[in-house]
């Protein structure tokens, strides 16, 4: 008898209290349906994807979801998600990143294919190159002047010797790739020169690619390694630093846009790779973003000299990383002792 | 059942039904009001949340299609689009046709002109000739392609952005995109459109088709809102989980597929809820303390007589009688207490009698064993006296003492009654004592027909008559006759005896008459014979006295139905 009592007595508490609370209508009226959608995972910063975003869903009325992250860390995500994917496409990430995962990635041949410029094109299209970075040397032009740095050899010579930025390429992807580049770009043995670069670096190794350029700007290094569109980018913003481009030449690795294998908004993530390759993003890419075009008919800055680019195999690359980083490793340790 | 466990459970019976009677209707008394209050106040500030949302979205939707007239205006005009071809921006006729055109809208936006290749010329705000908008990226390529008026929100990346919302329309001249005519929303034009149309504790958001920040009000200092809403439309969210105490009210205008977001307090703020619901846990709280006060003061007061009176029925089960119950009242636990003195008392008084009853009776068997001591003794005694008589020849000592013996030993036999024969030869014997006793003072004669000698007659029933006869009609000394006769009538036994004697004195058949007891000594054998006669056949079965024949001494007659031993009966 008493049970029946509490039993209607919550009945009644129960229907009372859910009688204030109610769900959003409005909010399922207005909300796109699943073929007007696209999820994508950047690793660009947001002055990158946000205006490229924003006149892609302008113009093809389709809401984008974005989600920022680290390369590696979003690479990750979706190989882990590879069941059932949440990502439709992958913005962002070196191209010897994206080989890593390559079998996370569904080939496509965009309509601008045939226009790219030489080089950059993947092979069977496993992703879309988006904009060609070449790797540059940087000096503080207050204490150096332009004749002292001109070639990847000047940094084996022993008077940059600890005075050299350089990021550690067992975290940064990009410094692996300048490695990789002045190896490539240096005659005489491979691994030899290795040890003879870490020996001038002197044990000094930046944790981080961003700080080789403020490292060389505030003056505690005279000249420095990295990419061409990080030191353009500093520069506008008024850091102390003149631009090298190598006598040998240098490496113009791609950053890549890749629709991921069993994407759920497949058409969309196609519209998206697109719109990226396009011949208007690729004009923004050079006019806003301070990067070079991956395509032969949009013209790079007046400003940019033309880069002497050499033949970077980012598969092999990416093969000897390990025994790279181990001696890398193995040197370091003597340079630090 | 004891006292504790049965006031317990007493007690809780009672809390049960107090705590029904008074905590359950005040607790869906305040949850109905409580619940109601919120509901009515909710929807009041739903509706007037709903109609100050129309009325922006409406003057949104009305300004955007005045400002695109405006643009149609001014891309009709021949002479803006000459102008526009020749990429000059000092020309006083097209700024008074530009402000002309615009006139009405003059306050509610800016109005400017770009050329083809996006350089600002002429405009009606502030600016410099020589700003630039993107021709392929943005609004001036979506106005070029599409061809009508396009409506964008300035982008946030924009090296210089221009208001927070522009229109444009491409103007042509000879076929070709000559410029644009473009219409810029400020934050001052927003204010404008949007002040005095919602209240002051709420805040308006104007958001473009993809949900991205278009214009805040002042009170929206949270830049990420319009992100966090974004999520929650494309995750399915709910609306509350973007801001707990915030009721949001959206709006699209259908035209340009902006959304307006009206944000609200909640007309019930959250600590007014709490404070609503603490005080009816408070007023709950103090309606339970009352009822388990009254609760326990009522089964106190109904508890404690029970107790005491089933206290005092278990003493009573122990014997004990006098125990008595207070009673304090006249409610009905009080007419039980007195009802169980009473009873009590009852039981104690029937206990006494039969413990006196008791008594009695055992006094009754010790008298009578002792009175069945006495006889044996006699006897004996009687027995010895017989044979020292004969032994000394002296005949009438042995006599009497054999007629003693025989009466003593008829008259405490069991039997109540005995044969007529026997009762006559019991009256031979007493006879003889007497003979023996007054030599020659009378004569005995029995006529006692031989069928009636086996009939029944109450046992010592004759020989207190014949005594009467011989002690009190021949007292004076004079000699006499007795006659003791039977005989049947009907149904009915007549026994008479008659003497001639000097006959009962007025007095004392007076007494006889009126049943009194006789002085001490005189015919106590009549009265006795007379009382067992009535005692065993009825009052009117008494002694009669009749006129004796001759006019002298007296007649007794006793009737007593005829009775026979049965067969094989033993009396």
């Amino acid at each position: 008898m008493k049970g029946r009592v509490w039993a209607l007595f919550c009945c009644l508490a129960v229907l009372l209290s859910a009688c204030g609370s109610s769900p959003d209508p409005v909010m399922e009226a207005l909300a796109p349906a699943e073929e007007e959608r696209l999820v994508v995972y950047t690793s660009h910063k947001e002055e990158v994807y946000g205006p490229i975003v924003k006149e892609f869903e302008e113009r093809t009325g389709i809401w984008v979801e974005v989600v920022t992250g680290g390369t590696n860390e979003l690479l990750e995500r979706i190989s882990g998600e590879r069941q059932e994917p949440r990502c439709d496409v992958m913005f962002g990430g070196g191209v010897e990143s994206l080989q890593m995962y390559e079998d996370c990635f569904e080939p496509y041949t965009g309509s601008g294919a045939a226009l790219l410029k030489p080089g950059l094109r993947p092979e069977g299209d496993r992703w879309t190159p988006f904009s060609s970075l070449p790797v540059v040397l940087i000096y503080n032009t207050r204490l150096v002047s332009s004749e002292e740095v001109t070639s990847w050899a000047d940094l084996l010579d022993s008077r940059w010797r600890g005075r050299i930025a350089f990021a550690d390429p067992a975290v940064s992807g990009s410094s692996y790739t300048a490695a990789i580049t002045m190896l490539l770009c240096l005659s005489g043995d491979l691994w030899e020169n290795l040890a003879a670069f870490e020996e001038n670096l002197d044990g000094r190794i930046l944790e981080d690619s961003g700080d080789v350029v403020t490292a060389v700007d505030t003056g505690s290094c005279s000249i420095g390694v990295t990419l061409e569109e990080t030191a353009l980018k500093r520069q506008s913003q008024g850091a102390n630093i003149a631009i090298v481009y190598p006598e040998e030449g240098t490496s113009t690795l791609p950053d890549g846009t890749a629709l991921v294998l069993g994407a759920r908004h497949g058409d969309n993530a196609k519209a998206f790779l697109e719109f990226v390759q396009g011949a208007d993003v690729q004009a923004l890419v050079v006019s806003d973003f301070a990067r070079r075009s991956v395509r032969s008919d949009v013209a790079d800055r007046d400003s940019l000299p033309a880069v002497k680019g050499i033949d970077y195999d980012a598969h092999w690359a990416s093969g000897i990383k390990e025994e790279f980083l181990s001696r890398w490793e193995a040197g370091r340790g003597e340079g630090g002792a | 059942m004891s006292g504790v466990s049965m006031r317990s459970s007493f007690q809780k019976k009672l809390m049960g039904a107090f705590l029904a009677v008074g905590v359950i209707p005040l607790l869906v008394c305040v949850l109905l009001i409580l619940n109601l209050f919120r509901l009515t106040l909710v929807g009041s500030a739903n509706s007037i949340a709903e109609d100050q949302l129309s009325t922006m979205t409406a003057g949104f939707g009305e300004l955007l299609t005045a400002c695109g007239e405006v643009l149609e205006d001014l891309g009709g005009q021949r002479q803006v689009a000459a102008a526009l071809e020749s990429r000059e921006g000092r020309d006083t006729r097209i700024y008074n046709a530009l402000y002309d055109t615009a006139a009405p809208l003059l306050r509610d936006a800016d109005f400017s002109l770009y050329d083809e290749a996006g350089r600002l010329l002429y405009t009606t705000g502030s600016g410099n000739v020589g700003e630039a908008l993107s021709v392929n990226w943005g609004l001036l390529a979506a106005a070029a392609e599409r061809g009508g008026v396009v409506c964008r929100a300035v982008s946030p990346y924009d090296a210089q952005p221009r208001g927070r919302m522009q229109l444009a329309r491409a103007v042509y001249g000879g076929g070709r995109v000559v410029g644009y005519g473009v219409a810029e929303l400020g934050d001052a034009h927003f204010a404008r459109l949007l002040g005095g149309k919602y209240t002051a504790d709420s805040d308006v958001l104007v958001l473009d088709p993809f949900w991205d920040q278009v214009y805040a009000t002042p009170g929206i200092q949270d830049e990420s809102l319009p992100q966090r809403l974004r999520a929650c439309l494309l995750e399915g969210g709910s609306l509350s989980e973007v801001e707990a105490d915030k009721n949001y009210h959206i709006l699209r205008q259908e035209e340009s597929g902006f959304v307006v977001v009206l944000r609200q307090s909640q007309p019930l703020a959250a600590w007014v809820t709490r404070l609503f619901y603490l005080a009816a846990a408070v007023s709950l709280l103090l309606c339970l303390a009352l009822c388990l006060w009254v609760s326990v003061r009522f089964s106190r007061q109904i508890v404690r007589p029970i107790r005491s009176l089933n206290n005092a029925m278990a003493a009573v089960e122990e014997g004990e009688l006098d125990v008595r119950v207070e009673v304090p009242g006249t409610d009905e636990i009080s007419q039980l207490s007195g009802r169980f003195n009473r009873m009590t008392q009852r039981l104690k008084a029937n206990l006494e009698d039969s413990i006196r009853q008791q008594q009695e009776l055992g006094d009754a068997q010790i008298r009578m064993m002792q009175a069945q001591l006495n006889p044996h003794f006699l006897y004996n005694t009687l027995d010895t006296i017989k044979w020292m008589g004969k032994i000394n020849q002296v005949p009438e000592v042995a006599t009497i003492s054999a007629d003693l013996a025989d009466i003593l030993r008829r008259s405490i036999s069991g039997d109540e009654f005995v044969e007529l024969r026997e009762e006559t030869e019991l009256l031979e014997r007493y006879v003889e004592i007497q003979r023996i006793r007054f030599p020659g003072k009378f004569e005995y004669e029995a006529r006692i027909p031989a069928e009636l000698s086996d009939v029944l007659v109450p046992k010592l029933m004759l020989q207190p008559l014949v005594e009467n006869a011989i002690i009190h009609g021949f007292e004076d000394g004079s000699h006499g006759h007795i006659q003791v006769a039977a005989l049947q009538r009907g149904e009915e036994l007549i026994l008479t005896v008659q003497d001639d004697g000097c006959g009962m004195s007025q007095e004392s058949l007076e007494r006889f008459h009126s049943h009194r007891e006789p002085k001490s000594g005189r015919h106590y054998g009549l009265y006795n014979v007379d009382a067992i006669l009535r005692l065993h056949y009825g009052a009117e079965h008494g002694i009669t006295f009749l006129p004796p024949a001759g006019g002298k001494g007296t007649c007794i007659r006793v009737i007593l139905p005829v009775s026979r031993r049965e067969e094989g009966k033993e009396a």
